[in-house]
């Protein structure tokens, strides 16, 4: 073997394997350094967050800057589930700061966009369905403080972030929860008038999954449900260039709140975050990674067309046949290399802790403990799941938020 | 074409070959590979310049403006300026009607630090948001002896209510996004005559890298 063919072969070697990781991997497939990993659980000893969000936090900090959000994200989410209302404030916040900015990590971005560099490699930003249930999940919190302004502000803000390619136009701004609890919080600020428009405005969605009642100013208890998995995002296409999302749909369609014997409310998803998902439309992302993989086939093609060639040079004598076979052999080579080390795969990390559907239940209680039962009803009437919720109405509180997960 | 330059010209293609072979693998490698984080660090940065984030809500410096014209404006008012006695200003809460999240407790304490910085002996503020929950139980526990009887407690009352709305119009779309903001400041006397209004208004347009549309 010649040398340069030996280097051309090192080469090819080198991409196909200089990859390879050992050790925790990032959301984004990197590895991470063994002195990262060690800082960011020397860091979470020292600040000893919640013993159930401490991987949450180990994540955020080992994992750099391109997974921030994501994982602010994810600890936002987790935290407000597990009723640490202030750690789940600061870390939706921070994702928004990422998410708002649109000149955040633009040198990852333009980067992102070769076609040598994954698309995951650029800072999280989630999809829009991921930025509008931000939004949504801020809005809550900000529910639940009686900051009825900024719920509002963050439900009409779920809605601009849930943008759609042009041929999805009729599914822009479509979500159901946010207008749902934009009413609620314009009711409770005092702007009936506002209330009726997020009413009107929900009316039209062709999103809406069935009946669900609207809040009323007096309710003093929002029950928010969380069903199921939400999408799951994976690759598709023969280089895995296209974004996909699979639905694992649970069996609860529609939701009871009771008190005792008595039947508060019933209700059906005010969301179903798969549809939203999955009425994005074309997002121009989508060209770019198809462009991507069309270069990698095109490399691909030639290598083996130039391989070809160098194969029936071989076959002749001479010091020119010797010439040709070598270039084009090495033509070939440089082409495989160059087509395996293009990189047209879809990002897609996600943030999974999402629920399938979200319902929404305003109810009027009276102040004192209440045992709630929150039940679960399948498509034919039966009973999926319940769930007791012990809760103490506090007096003159105008609205306590309350999370279960069914 | 004689042996010599034949080897000469296998040889130079050879070493084009390496070459450009050494530059695709050098590309592929680097940019394919983790690529260091970047350094953190700490800058001090003046409060009032556009910050380096590029979103599209309202951000510190609207704030400080804002607050800056409407004080500016207030302590010029002759309600204000030609008073024999220091009016009382009762600040409330900025009512957000926008569709982005405002720090509206920063809004009220940044435009009471600002009037307060323009006209320190022309106008004097009610503290309720402080103390006011505070001394009214403090003043519980004398009444009932719990603890040494002071001084009567006369709390203030104010002559205007200094207001301020924060109202907008958002749009966004697979290309771009853009939010106008309008902050409406009143001062409001005790008998609900508006005696002064001023609005600052911002409008910020953008959009996202097209890897993220």
């Amino acid at each position: 073997m010649r040398r340069w063919q030996a280097a051309i072969l090192g080469g090819g070697v080198v991409v196909l394997t200089g990859c390879a990781t050992s050790g925790p991997v990032s959301a984004s497939g990197r590895r991470i350094p063994p002195a990262v990993w060690t800082a960011a659980e020397t860091r979470v000893a020292q600040e000893n967050p919640p013993p159930e969000l401490r991987l949450f936090y180990l994540d955020l900090y080992a994992e750099g800057r391109e997974n921030e959000a994501l994982h602010q994200m994810r600890l936002g989410l987790a935290a407000l589930r597990t009723g640490h209302k202030e750690i789940a404030k600061r870390a939706l916040d921070a994702a928004i700061r990422d998410v708002e900015s649109l000149t955040a990590g633009e040198a990852a971005a333009q980067r992102a966009a070769g076609k040598f560099v994954r698309e995951q490699t650029k800072w999280f930003k989630g999809e829009a369905y991921e930025r509008a249930a931000l939004f949504f999940y801020r809005g809550l919190l900000y529910l639940a403080d009686e900051d009825f302004g900024n719920a509002a502000a963050c439900f009409k803000r779920a809605q601009l972030q849930d943008i759609t390619g042009d041929d999805a136009p009729g599914f822009a701004g479509d979500w159901f929860s946010a207008e749902w609890a934009l009413a609620f919080a314009a009711l409770k600020q005092g702007f009936p008038q506002d209330a009726e428009a997020a009413v009107n405005r929900a009316a039209q969605f062709s999103t809406r999954q069935d009946e669900v009642p609207w809040p009323r100013a007096q309710d003093n208890v929002l029950v928010v449900v969380e069903v199921g998995r939400g999408p799951q995002k994976y690759r598709a296409g023969r280089y895995g260039e296209q974004l996909r999302f699979q639905e694992v749909r649970p069996a609860v369609r529609t939701v009871e709140v009771r008190h005792g014997e008595r039947l508060l409310a019933t209700s059906a998803a005010a969301e179903n975050l798969y549809v939203q998902a999955t009425t994005r439309g074309t997002r121009q992302v989508d060209h770019i990674l198809q462009g991507k993989a069309a270069f990698k086939e095109g490399a691909g093609t030639a290598a083996v067309a130039l391989g070809v060639g160098a194969v029936v040079a071989a076959h002749h004598r001479g010091r020119e046949a010797d010439i040709a076979t070598g270039v084009l052999g090495g033509l070939a080579v440089i082409s495989a290399i160059v087509s395996e080390a293009a990189t047209p795969e879809a990002d897609v990390r996600g943030w999974d802790a999402l629920p399938h559907s979200i319902y929404l239940v305003g109810v009027e209680l009276p102040a004192g403990p209440v045992e709630l039962e929150v039940r679960g009803r399948g498509a034919g009437g039966e009973s999926a799941a319940s769930l007791k919720l012990p809760i103490i109405v506090q007096p003159n509180d105008p609205i306590q938020v309350v999370m279960v997960r069914l | 074409m004689t042996a010599g330059k034949g080897c000469v010209k296998g040889t130079t293609m050879n070493a084009y070959l390496i070459r450009w072979t050494g530059l695709v693998v050098t590309m592929a490698v680097g940019s394919g590979c983790a690529s260091p984080s970047p350094k953190p660090g700490v800058q001090y940065v003046d409060p009032a310049t556009a910050g380096t984030l590029g979103g599209t809500g309202l951000e510190s410096q609207d704030i400080v403006a804002a607050a800056n014209k409407a004080a500016a404006s207030i302590v010029t008012l002759p309600q204000i300026a030609q008073a024999t006695t220091p009016p009382i200003v009762l600040i409330t809460p900025v009512v957000n009607r926008s569709a982005a999240p405002v720090d509206t407790e920063l809004y009220t304490t940044k435009l009471r630090g600002i009037l307060m910085s323009y006209a320190p002996d022309k106008v004097r503020f009610l503290a309720r948001d402080v103390g006011f929950e505070t001394s009214k139980r403090e003043e519980q526990l004398r009444s009932q002896g719990e603890v040494r009887a002071g001084r009567p407690r006369s709390a203030h009352t104010y002559d205007y209510i200094l207001t301020a709305e924060v109202r907008g119009i958002s749009a966004a779309s697979n290309a771009a996004q853009s939010d106008y903001f309008l902050v409406a400041f009143k001062l409001v006397d005790y008998d609900d005559l508006l005696v002064w209004e001023s609005q600052y208004e911002v409008k910020k347009e953008g959009r996202y890298h097209r890897i993220y549309r």
